[in-house]
């Protein structure tokens, strides 16, 4: 299993398309890092300008940390178009290449072939993760300095002190890791239906999108389905910032998202170890 | 006792619908065999041998390849297998020698840099190593593709049309080629083609597909023996020969006359005869030759189950 | 017979000394309760007037409604006549005034009318209150209560009304700094409104209305609490850019 995943990791290292997601990360990170460097006192004005009706408040608002942050909420909608870009060329790009002819013809599983791909794929996710906290938070960091991070919610203003918000980001991105694994699994069971590579990209994305419509819009209708959606927990990331945090609510929505990667992968493996490779 | 095939099928189907692409199916591959796959476009050599290597689940039937049952011992099977099914499609990203590497590595082998050499050298890709497979021709990856089913040393080679997109020394270098992992490192080949001349020249064995069907098996020589020869005579005295004939027992092999040339179909054993006829008429003749067997054999066989299967249809009707 | 005129003697003087001392306290009272407001105010000025910078450590702690923040240490540094600045490597909310109001308030004796509007007890403390009208209108201060403790000088409570920022009340407790008039503790309450922002840029989005926080008393709370003081040691102009 490990040589099948290596040489998957191999081969999406070679594409050039997986290097987009690196390259669109940096570029947004430094461009949103220069302007808040630039002009962040007006952006954080529509933060705080409530609390500064009534009262001032002193020490370092913008920091390496509120940094971090905003480029967080930022990177939501296009971190999941950028690991399905990847994730669901991986069986469907083989089949339009005709590669996946050889490949299945191979002395190995079907059912590994889709495992390791998914592995390969949850790697190369991780390293998009991994890229973004270095970026956002370390360079973030280094820019801006350590501080108190300035949270939103929905009734109030969390202020979190700088000693607690390593371990609430890192966690975060561990969450956030699980939610785009969802969308990698997502996009590489459609990839298994289908013979071309965008297909399976565009779907996804538009389950995500068509979803996360469903999940915002205060429809009663829709109240019974949100909680099953799992776009619904995908965002669940946002929680690890509340105090206090819910607990109770990030391990269910940590378990609805790991059902989700169970469900799509198991639907991969169920469909592509029948499949007739035609192709 | 006779050898245990090291290919056996029995009654293989394989339907879509109401689409019979295969219809049971019966054949047996020996060892060091060199086996040709003939058959019309569609007649489902290309899902025959998709089933065999299990890219494509039969409707019913069974496989057995090395006397083992292929869906119980897919990858022990395919291990021993080297493969090129259709145009073979590489990694266009990669180099030839890495695409041979990964390959390889995914049968469970690690070759050296010295021995994918050696293979890229066989099928004539020496110095095109590094290069990547998008800059390739289409007779290139072909090339890759023999390359990558022999890198990893297998007993038996399943070749589908293994000489398209070659020209004719690229043609004769894969004929040359098949007879020597034959003949001198013991493989046993699977191959279809429709260069019908190339099968009679490098086979042994074959088996002729049409409509999903089997409508003839067995050695080359023997099916062929009994088949009819097409022979012509070259001659500057056509008229006096057609004279000849007509007076004679040949008038019933006359197949055709042209200004110069006398056709006759005949088996190869009567040839002799002929010769010797036209000797004893005073008939002059430049040459004598005879041509085109396999066509012959397999256009006519086909032809005729085409013609079977259309009555059967309308006596269903 | 003679000593029962001594005895007469001794308890006369007794009783004169016993008037004087009682006469004395009555006239001191009475010289008190008829100080001016100008009077009043003015020992505060005294107090604060032997202050020429000072620094001291504070924690800040809120109690709002809408900001969840834990109480936060930070370093306050002061000089004469108007430089203040709270220092901290963390955020912290302050209240829009700063601690040293009423001086700047109340120092110019000239700028404002004070008028008595009568007394309170704060504890066992016997305070005047003191109602500040600005004399100009520019002046952001609209009204100024305060409640004087005039033997010690200080102002233990206030409640101003401005034009910009409303309504605050403040409650002050001295300790050892009492000679300087610096509190040991400042209670700073102001009226407070409800918090809302857009649902997408809240953290929470998955929270039900039942699970929100409370709306409160409508009041947000900051304690300053001050220790540390150091005052007339000098402060660096540097320190207050």
């Amino acid at each position: 299993m490990f040589n099948l995943v290596s040489i998957e990791l191999y081969k999406i290292s070679r594409k050039p398309r997986s290097f987009i997601g690196f390259g669109a990360i940096s570029v947004i990170v430094l461009l949103i890092e220069l302007a808040l460097y630039l002009d962040g006192q007006s952006y954080v004005q529509f933060i705080i300008q409530q609390v500064e009706q009534t009262f001032q408040i002193g020490g370092k608002i913008i920091n390496g940390n509120l940094v971090t942050y905003i480029l967080l909420q930022t990177l939501i909608v296009q971190m999941p178009l950028l690991v399905a870009l990847v994730t669901g060329d991986l069986i469907s790009g083989e089949a339009a290449a005709g590669s996946i002819r050889l490949l299945a013809t191979k002395p190995v599983s079907r059912v590994n072939i889709v495992l390791s791909k998914f592995a390969a794929g949850s790697f190369y996710t991780l390293l998009l993760i991994i890229w973004l906290g270095l970026l956002a938070l370390g360079l973030g960091l280094l820019i801006f300095g350590k501080g108190d991070l300035i949270v939103l919610n929905s009734d109030h203003i969390s202020i979190l002190r700088s000693s607690e918000t390593l371990w609430r980001f890192l966690n975060a991105f561990l969450i956030a890791f699980v939610s785009l694994s969802v969308v990698s699994s997502l996009s590489l069971m459609l990839s298994c239906f289908t013979d071309n590579s965008i297909g399976p990209i565009m779907i996804t994305m538009s389950i995500i999108i068509l979803f996360t419509i469903i999940g915002t819009m205060e429809i009663p209708l829709f109240d019974v389905v949100r909680p099953f959606l799992f776009t619904t927990h995908m965002i669940v990331w946002r929680s690890m910032f509340e105090d206090p945090l819910p607990v109770n609510q990030v391990i269910t929505s940590v378990g609805v998202m790991l059902f989700h990667i169970a469900l799509f992968l198991s639907l991969a493996i169920f469909y592509f170890k029948r499949k007739d490779i035609l192709s | 006792m006779a050898p245990a095939p090291i290919i056996q099928i029995n009654n293989l189907s394989k339907s879509y619908g109401a689409l019979h692409a295969v219809t049971d199916l019966n054949l047996e591959v020996f060892t060091g065999d060199v086996f040709g796959f003939l058959g019309p476009n569609g007649a489902g050599k290309s899902t025959t041998i998709r089933m065999l290597l299990s890219l494509i689940k039969p409707t019913s039937g069974s496989i057995f390849i090395f006397g083992k049952n292929l869906l119980e011992h897919r990858n022990e099977i395919l291990r021993k297998i080297g493969c090129i099914i259709e145009k073979p499609d590489f990694y266009l990203y990669l180099s030839a020698v890495k695409n041979i590497e990964l390959f390889s590595r995914l049968s469970g082998f690690h070759p050296s840099a010295k021995k994918i050499d050696e293979v890229l050298e066989l099928v004539g890709l020496k110095g095109r190593e590094k290069d990547k497979v998008k800059t390739f021709s289409h007779g290139m990856k072909q090339r890759l593709g023999l390359a990558q089913t022999l890198i990893h040393d297998p007993e038996l080679i399943i070749l589908d049309e293994p000489t398209t997109g070659l020209d004719p020394q690229g043609i004769i270098d894969v004929r040359n080629l098949i007879l020597h992992l034959q003949q001198d490192l013991k493989k046993t080949i699977f191959l279809s083609s429709h260069i019908l001349s190339e099968i009679e020249l490098i086979a042994s064995r074959m088996a002729i597909l049409n409509k999903g069907k089997a409508v003839a098996q067995g050695n080359v020589t023997e099916l062929l023996s009994s088949q009819e020869l097409l022979v012509t005579i070259e001659s500057d005295e056509v008229e006096k020969a057609m004279q000849w004939i007509n007076n004679s027992s040949w008038n019933k092999n006359l197949e055709s006359i042209t200004e110069q040339h006398i056709n006759f179909k005949l088996s190869k054993n009567e040839i002799p005869d002929l010769t010797v006829a036209l000797n004893e008429a005073g008939i002059r003749y430049f040459s004598i030759s005879y041509k085109r067997t396999l066509e012959d054999y397999f256009l006519k066989l086909t032809q005729e189950h085409d013609r079977s299967h259309e009555n059967t249809n309308r006596r269903k009707k | 017979m003679k000593l029962f005129f001594i005895q007469l003697k001794v308890k006369h003087h007794l009783i004169t000394v016993q008037m004087a001392v009682w006469l004395f306290f009555f006239f001191s009272g009475y010289q008190l309760s008829a100080q001016s407001p100008n009077q009043v105010i003015s020992t505060v000025n005294q107090r604060f007037a032997n202050v020429n910078d000072y620094t001291a450590d504070v924690n800040v702690n809120c109690n709002i409604t809408f900001i969840k923040i834990e109480p936060v240490n930070a370093k306050v540094f002061y000089k004469r006549p108007d430089k203040f600045k709270v220092k901290s490597t963390g955020i912290l909310i302050l209240p829009k005034q700063n601690a040293n109001i009423y001086f700047s308030t109340l120092a110019d004796t000239n700028s404002f009318t004070a008028v008595k509007t009568g007394e309170e007890m704060i504890g066992t403390v016997k305070t005047h209150i003191i109602s500040v009208i600005p004399s100009k209108d520019t002046s952001d201060l609209v009204l100024g209560k305060f409640w004087i403790d005039d033997l010690r000088g200080l102002v233990l409570k206030s409640q101003l009304t401005t034009k910009s920022q409303g309504t605050i009340l403040i409650e002050n407790t001295y300790g050892s700094m009492s000679n300087y008039a610096l509190p040991d503790k400042m209670l700073f309450t102001v009226d407070v409104g409800k918090f809302k922002v857009p649902k997408a840029l809240a953290v929470d989005l998955n929270r039900s209305a039942n699970d929100k926080s409370k709306t409160g008393d409508g009041k947000g709370r900051i304690t300053l609490t001050f220790s540390n003081y150091v005052v007339n040691k000098g402060v660096n102009n540097e320190v207050f850019k």
